[in-house]
């Protein structure tokens, strides 16, 4: 193999070529270029034509005698010739062509482990095809959490439609949870299809890891202009992301632009926590010592430019509490898909799913829901598990689903006050009496009627207790 | 601070490998323990009603040149993560593969022995806070 450069002269000779031509291989390569003879090179340069067809294939002939004894022209064609077919392909716009000889063999001759490696053509399928089912599966789920007619359903469905529709920032404040993360992919996945993705847990970064983590993205981003492409950085509880983490995150935001997307998971609490109660900076100073610096803002936790970016496309997902009506619609929808993918080779049909019972929809209605969608669809998952027949009562879900009450704990605190503000009895007499006829009721109803045994029980002398009895 | 006991689990193809380098690698508070496969990872589900504290569960999956395959079925086939385990992946990994990886769940990657001692602090406080 040889390369020509743009004004014709040969610059490089692989080792097996200048072997090929009988030049030592010890001797340093930019030697063994010089002491080529210019007849030799005449013979390696591609003809001009080449220029238009990027490629050609000819015959060349070298005379090896002739490459030896310099100057003596070209009437020793009688020594030893060396004939070989040669190829030649011209780098780009560059000028270099890179030439050579030898024998080659057809695609079909070389086998697949040798273009590949071992195995590798296997493990990429497979990979292809776990991404494929995993990008469904994410898709389903999803669906489903952007399901039900309630107001915060329906403005979470405009807002995933608008995001999805182009690349942009997103910020999503919700709780990183599995439906959460699984949103966020489904809006990475239909926004921009096969951009590059990195996912990072914000928590668990320092400045130090997250430049190690997002090094291939910032590697394919920072290339020249032609072969830049994009990225896409996937950042799970953004809010509690250190702050150097979060310094590095802005300047790169700043120095590649659009070419670096973020997709931030902010949790509305602690978002909303801190603006709440450290505001603002309040002091123009702090304010205006953050500003010049670009430091992120202690006070908001997060970094005020990577704030105006989660701003600018905003997604809140409410939280199923705050959606009671969806609820039911959710269920379904989740058992429906449990029951589909539980048993996949049966292909079952929707008729033979068990029907939600109304005190299971009850108890699911009721209940605060502390770990929102995924708490939901466990749930759904194991009720199948449970069930016996074609109907899911309370019994079948989760037992802290079915022994949720509503509050006792909070029916307690309500009354007192109630009791303050409307306090107003009789007569305390007539109270503190049928108080006491209710405690020698029982004491009656456990000694078995025995007077002796209940005046024991409540602590006064059977006489007393006769006298009451009495009275 | 020291309290918090948190669970870390070894398996996959080049459990030893990594299973000597926790121990010598990371402070005495965590307790590795090896499982034969990723099959034996028990499956605790958190109660939420409970008071007692959370237990943190890292399951640090050592794999070899075989790729990541098992990583990713396993994971693809279990019901939603819980926010109480934390995914480790160790091995030399491609940038796709990484990718891969963290799209299935993973939060950490370790390519050689050392970058245990990088990700220590991380883990540590990852598992106070959880615990808290």
């Amino acid at each position: 193999m040889w390369i020509i450069d743009a004004v014709g002269d040969l610059i490089h000779l692989s080792p097996a070529m200048a072997e090929w031509l009988g030049k030592s291989t010890e001797t340093d390569e930019s030697q063994t270029v010089q002491t080529v003879s210019e007849q030799w090179v005449d013979a390696l340069r591609p003809d001009p034509s080449i220029r238009f067809r990027g490629h050609q294939t000819r015959q060349i002939t070298l005379s090896k005698h002739l490459g030896d004894s310099k100057g003596l022209g070209e009437s020793n064609l009688s020594d030893e010739a060396l004939t070989a077919v040669a190829h030649w392909v011209s780098l780009g716009n560059s000028g270099y062509t890179i030439g050579c000889v030898g024998e080659f063999l057809r695609d079909s001759e070389v086998p697949l482990s040798d273009w590949l490696g071992e195995g590798g053509l296997r493990q990429e399928s497979l990979l292809r095809e776990l991404i494929a089912k995993h990008q469904t599966s994410n898709a389903r789920t999803a669906d489903i959490l952007l399901a039900g007619e309630s107001d915060a359903a329906v403005l979470l469905r405009r807002r995933v439609t608008a995001a999805t529709s182009m690349r942009c920032h997103l910020g999503l404040f919700t709780p990183t949870h599995s439906s959460s993360r699984e949103l966020a992919l489904r809006l990475h996945d239909t926004s921009a299809p096969g951009e590059s993705l990195t996912v990072v847990d914000g928590a668990l970064m320092d400045a130090e890891l997250l430049e190690a983590y997002a090094a291939p993205a910032i590697q394919s981003i920072n290339q020249h202009d032609s072969h830049r492409s994009n990225a896409t950085l996937l950042i799970e509880r953004l809010d509690e992301m250190p702050d150097d983490a979060q310094l590095k995150l802005s300047q790169w935001v700043e120095v590649f632009g659009d070419h670096l997307r973020l997709i931030g998971m902010l949790d509305p609490a602690s978002v909303v926590d801190n603006h709440l109660h450290r505001g603002e900076p309040n002091d123009p100073l702090d304010a205006q010592i953050a500003e010049l610096t670009h430091m992120p803002q202690a006070v908001t936790g997060i970094a005020k430019p990577l704030m105006n970016l989660m701003r600018a496309m905003p997604i809140t997902v409410p939280r199923l509490k705050d959606r009671r009506e969806d609820i039911p619609t959710l269920a379904l929808a989740l058992l429906r898909e449990a029951h589909r993918s539980g048993q996949p080779q049966k292909r079952m049909s929707d008729s033979d799913m068990p029907r939600l019972g109304r005190d299971a929809m009850d108890a699911l209605t009721l209940y605060p829901w502390p770990n929102d969608f995924d708490e939901l669809a466990e749930a759904m998952v194991s009720a199948l598990g449970r069930v016996v027949g074609d109907r899911i009562g309370r019994d079948h879900l989760p037992l802290v689903i079915r022994s949720y009450r509503v509050g006792p704990r909070t029916e307690s605190e309500q009354e007192p006050e109630k009791i303050e503000n409307n306090f107003r009895i009789e007569s305390l007499d007539e109270a503190v009496q049928k108080y006491e006829r209710k405690l020698i009721d029982q004491a009656m109803e456990a000694s078995q009627g025995n007077k002796a045994e209940a005046a024991r029980r409540l602590g006064i002398s059977r006489a007393r207790l006769l006298r009451k009895l009495d009275g | 601070m020291n309290a918090v006991k948190t669970k870390l689990w070894v398996t996959g193809p080049e459990t030893e490998r990594w299973f000597d380098a926790a121990r010598v690698m990371w402070s005495t508070d965590f307790h590795p323990e090896t499982l034969s496969s990723l099959g034996d990872v028990p499956i605790h589900k958190r109660n939420l009603r409970s008071s007692q504290p959370i237990t943190p569960e890292v399951i640090l999956w050592a794999g070899d040149q075989n790729g990541i395959h098992e990583l990713t079925q396993w994971l693809h086939s279990r019901t939603p993560q819980a926010d109480h385990r934390l995914y480790i992946a160790a091995g030399q990994w491609s940038d796709a593969e990484r990718s891969v990886l963290q799209r299935f769940g993973v939060r950490l990657i370790v390519s050689e022995l050392t970058d245990l001692i990088a990700i220590e602090h991380v883990v540590r406080e990852w598992s106070l806070r959880i615990s808290n």
